[in-house]
């Protein structure tokens, strides 16, 4: 066989061999990809997974200590006002105890009220009767009445709002997370809050007039509690730098 | 007689090298985006095209270019040397690299001289610098085969392709040109010339694609 035969046959076959070669580490490489892909999925998940149930055990705890000091301590609280007034009654007419009653009776009142705020405070899904509008105008009413803040809530519909118990506790906890955080942060004097629903979702606009996030701001505690629910209950959220003071707008499906 | 030979020897001497207008366009479109490999492998196609150009111009005027092709060995390595040596990060193979550019070219220049062979293919320096070439291409591949968490240049990738392609597949044809021009025939002699020149538009063309997927971010 002549030289250039071989030649040709050898560069063939080298050129040949060489791209076999060379599609195999690409293939193997994009393999190694995908398997390293899927396994930053997995742990990605994982920790949504222990996220999730870490924010549930801490809700159903909350929700326990709630009904504990609002069924036990509030009941007994309640009966110890009952027995003082029985004592009362009794014992008409001696100036001191009357004037001793009238105090306990302020007092059990007061930690009474208290309790039934700390524990609709921890768990507020207990009440069922009391809808998630309701939670929030409580909270915000609660918030107008210190007066160094006002908060406006405005829902652009009428008929009761009824959301899953867990989206439900996730945005009002995320309402407060960004209520609390305007006060101690953003020397605001006024929030707006608006609710709108289009199809299938939710759409919530949250803005105050204080000092707003500075670019490229590291996110704090209570931002990454805000992404953690968000991001369990499927809503997406954004923050828009170029208006004035701080606006967050969540999207949720519904 | 004559006639036929030229239009034989016409892709290999004027259609394949004129390819190499095809990735010299892409770069220039994309050049935004070059960073240091884009500009020295836009170097080594500028002076593959100016040495192209000599080459043809010459054998179309019956002049013995084999001057032309020890000039041009040279250079490629010294050009593809400095090219891997912005590719690489490694301080130590960037160090060879240089020893390796600085050898080669005081062995291409002895051999020329002491084998007296200015006006014949100089087979061991071209068969030397294409196996050079290709061992460090399969060197950048192994470096980033072994990391997998390297997040590989794809211009670097589609380069070092290219490259290796074509250099592997002709390292046979440069080790044996002389043999082959002693024994072979015209027809043969020619056929195997438009081999080489469809590996090196290959070649080309790769490059091209490298140019061509070029984005910010690289």
């Amino acid at each position: 066989m002549s030289i250039y035969l071989y030649i040709i046959l050898g560069m063939t076959a080298t050129f040949l061999l060489c791209l076999a070669t060379i599609l195999f580490y690409i293939k193997y490489r994009k393999n190694i990809l995908k398997k390293q892909y899927e396994l930053k999925t997995a742990e990605v998940q994982y920790q949504k997974n222990l996220l999730k149930a870490t924010i549930n055990s801490q809700e159903s705890e909350r929700k326990r200590i709630g009904m504990d000091l609002h069924d036990e301590v509030g009941a007994n609280l309640s009966y110890l006002r009952l027995l003082i007034e029985n004592f009362t009654e009794k014992n008409e007419g001696i100036g001191s105890v009357n004037q001793f009653n009238e105090q306990c009776r302020a007092i059990i009142d007061n930690i009474i009220t208290n309790t039934r705020n700390i524990s609709h405070n921890l768990s507020p899904l207990l009440n069922k009767s009391y809808g998630f509008q309701d939670m929030i105008y409580d909270y915000c009413d609660g918030i107008n009445s210190s007066g160094k803040i006002a908060v406006q809530v405005n829902f652009d519909q009428d008929k009761t709002v009824k959301f899953a118990d867990t989206v439900t506790l996730a945005i009002y906890r995320v309402i407060t997370e960004l209520i609390n955080n305007t006060i101690k942060h953003a020397g605001a004097k006024q929030i707006t809050l608006c609710f709108s629903f289009g199809d299938g979702f939710c759409t919530i606009d949250y803005h105050d007039d204080g000092t707003g996030m500075t670019p490229g701001h590291k996110k704090g505690m209570g931002l990454q509690n805000i992404e953690s629910r968000l991001g369990m209950i499927g809503a997406s959220y954004h923050i828009a730098d170029n208006i004035a003071g701080f606006n967050l707008s969540v999207t949720l499906p519904v | 007689m004559h006639l036929l030979f030229s239009i034989r020897t016409v892709y290999p001497a004027v259609i394949a090298p004129s390819v190499l207008v095809v990735p010299i366009i892409i770069a220039l479109i994309n050049r935004k985006y070059w960073s240091g490999p884009q500009k020295m492998l836009f170097g080594y196609l500028l002076f593959s095209a100016l040495f192209n150009c000599i080459a043809s111009i010459t054998a179309f005027l019956h002049i013995n270019n084999m001057p032309v092709l020890h000039l041009y060995t040279i250079l490629e390595f010294c050009l593809l040397c400095l090219l891997f040596i912005v590719i690489f990060e490694q301080k130590a193979v960037r160090k060879l690299l240089i020893y390796a550019l600085i050898s080669f070219s005081l062995f291409a220049i002895a051999y020329v001289l002491l084998t007296h062979s200015l006006f014949r293919y100089n087979t061991l320096p071209r068969f030397l610098s294409s196996i050079t070439i290709v061992g460090i291409c399969i060197y950048f591949l192994y470096l980033n085969f072994a990391n997998t968490e390297v997040n590989l240049s794809r211009f670097n990738f589609t380069t070092v392709i290219g490259l290796m392609l074509y250099f592997s597949s002709c390292s046979i044809l440069f080790g044996l040109s002389q043999t082959l021009h002693n024994k072979a025939s015209p027809g043969a002699l020619i056929f195997v010339w438009n081999l080489h020149a469809t590996i090196m538009v290959i070649m080309y063309l790769i490059f091209a694609w490298a140019f061509l997927r070029l984005k910010p971010s690289q």
